[in-house]
């Protein structure tokens, strides 16, 4: 058997990418279980990608950043959020791809309450004796609404049975809107009109918690980031360590101090 | 069958239901060495105010005992349930292993052992993490670990919890570990979600510009600008060009500690002889 080694530094390198493959194989084990959650009629409806590696990570990152500029209320939650992302190890995205588009016509009354489903088809292009037009793709709000609400809460089920999984798994995760809005937004689960981004991660601090304020401005890579710039800064002030040592000096000094100390202890004891 | 309302009393039935099967995987974890015992008691109910109590004198000398002293306070003013499970050794302050490892920083157990019985005479004082060192690495990994089975009991069952340090150090101070040497809490409950974790308390008890500013002093790297003018300035405000500030190293008052640790051993001690005070009133009573 070959040695697997994991180090999770530095993030991505080889060595974090064989702690890495486990949290995907536990993401795989969370779809088993968001799959074989309850829905109503034992209808499927769950589409779902796992998504993993620093560029593709990166890419959702900053499609979360761009869509905060565009969402004020929700700004500073996506902006955090796409940190997480970043500092997650797998994402799992699930969508529904019938409560936009295929209710289930029950006239339960969950979306508008009304007792029937005009609330939902009143809002939606129909055509052909009742039909609702799926090529009428809406993504000008981050969700394809109004949902069939019976049907999102079968997605409900998915995503919390996938929670719960990971719980089992040991892995950390999270469940996240903006993450789901902006994987659709990148045509992942692009049949659905809704979708749920959960974030995974295996890590010795859980990245989804204690979350600081400002923590777009302030967070590790961004610390890191000023680490490396000032201090490669600072060393412009250093000298030639060939000629000009004095800390390797002071050393010598000490040892030479201590080395005389030993020898008149050892005088005194003869 | 009549209907049990799931409130805050069953909850708290609950919770001491998992607390036992936590303590039960305390003595379940497996050893390395063999030789830990433990000693696991369940706080509950009015006896949770001598902790939520030490915590505010220990606050004095140790920050993080304010984030556990709000959430169990914060639990307690709501009469939200929460149990307190202690996990306590005697075993760590002695190596009867002959191992010689040297992870204690000794040639041999023997040298250990001697320098042990010789530092435990020694006065301690309550700042210390998790009670009395020097300790045997392995026989602290036993302890630690066994800690860990608890609380992954605890997850098992869907109990929001936290291996605390601050408990831990808050029930030796009061004196409900008799007897251990080394001991961790693991509060249980109450019924939310990441209670432990993302504590809300810090909104009121960390207000923002004092966060802030607390994180500039601790990574003034993250606030530096360019150094060419050969001063360490750091950016305070978002104007930051227009009022300058810099780092400076200064002296702490030592002696400023060494007083407010005499000061907390007091209150402490008077704290102890409170719930002594009270344990012979119950008794009375009883």
């Amino acid at each position: 058997m070959p040695e697997i080694y994991v180090n999770d530094w530095p993030p991505h390198a080889p060595d974090d990418l064989h702690r890495r493959e486990g949290v995907v194989e536990a993401a795989r084990l969370m779809l088993n279980a968001a799959y074989t959650a309850p829905v109503a009629g034992g209808v499927g409806q769950i589409e779902a990608v796992i998504l993993w590696g620093k560029h593709e990570q990166e890419k959702l990152a900053k499609k979360m950043e761009e869509m905060a500029a565009h969402n004020q209320h929700t700004s500073r939650r996506f902006k955090y959020e796409a940190e997480m992302v970043r500092e997650s190890d797998a994402i799992l995205l699930i969508g529904d791809y019938l409560a936009s588009t295929l209710p289930i016509d029950a006239g339960c009354g969950l979306c508008g309450g009304e007792p029937n489903c005009s609330f939902l088809y009143e809002r939606k292009k129909v055509v052909a004796g009742g039909q609702i037009d799926p090529t009428e793709r809406n993504f000008d709000k981050l969700v394809d609404g109004p949902i069939c609400l019976v049907r999102f809460q079968d997605m409900s089920y998915a995503v919390g049975s996938a929670l719960f999984m990971s719980t089992r798994l040991l892995v950390d995760a999270r469940p996240y809107f903006t993450v789901g809005a902006a994987g659709r937004q990148l045509g992942y689960c692009s049949d659905s009109g809704v979708v749920c981004g959960i974030l995974i991660a295996a890590q010795q601090k859980n990245p989804f918690v204690d979350i600081p304020q400002d923590y777009h401005v302030i967070n590790m890579r961004r610390m890191i980031q000023s680490v490396r710039h000032w201090y490669i800064i600072n060393r412009n002030t250093a000298g030639d360590y060939r000629f000009f040592d004095p800390s390797a000096d002071l050393e010598k000094e000490m040892l030479q101090q201590q080395q005389e100390e030993q020898a008149e202890k050892e005088g005194d004891e003869e | 069958m009549s209907i049990i309302p799931v409130n805050e009393k069953f909850t708290e039935e609950t919770l001491i239901q998992v607390g036992r099967l936590c303590a039960q995987a305390v003595y379940k974890a497996p050893q390395l060495t063999g030789r830990v015992s433990f000693t696991c008691n369940l706080v509950t109910g009015e006896d949770l105010k001598y902790i939520t109590e030490a915590f505010q004198i220990l606050f004095r000398l140790e920050m993080y005992h304010l984030p556990s002293l709000f959430c169990y306070r914060d639990a307690m003013d709501k009469g939200e349930p929460l149990v307190l499970l202690l996990v306590g050794t005697k075993d760590l302050n002695h190596s009867e292993l002959n191992w010689d490892c040297g992870a204690c920083g000794f040639d041999t157990c023997g040298e250990f052992n001697r320098y042990t019985r010789k530092k435990l005479k020694e006065p301690s004082y309550p700042g210390m993490l998790q009670g009395q060192g020097p300790c045997c690495a392995w026989k602290l990994m036993d302890f630690s670990l066994a800690n860990d089975w608890a609380a992954a009991v605890a997850w098992q069952h869907n109990v929001t919890n936290r291996v605390e340090v601050a408990s831990g150090q808050a029930a030796l101070a009061v004196g409900m570990m008799e007897g251990c040497t080394t001991v961790l809490g693991l509060p249980l409950g109450p019924r939310h979600e990441l209670y432990w974790y993302s504590r809300r308390g810090f909104d009121t008890a960390l207000p923002y510009k004092r966060w802030l500013n607390t994180m500039q002093l601790n990574y003034p790297h993250h606030w530096g600008t360019f150094k060419g003018s050969g001063r360490p300035e750091i950016k305070k405000g978002n104007r930051w060009w227009e009022d300058m500030y810099e780092a400076k190293l200064e002296e702490m008052d030592v002696q400023e500690l060494v007083e407010s640790r005499k000061d907390v051993e007091e209150d402490l001690r008077e704290l102890r002889e409170q719930r002594m005070a009270d344990l012979k009133k119950r008794a009375e009573q009883d």
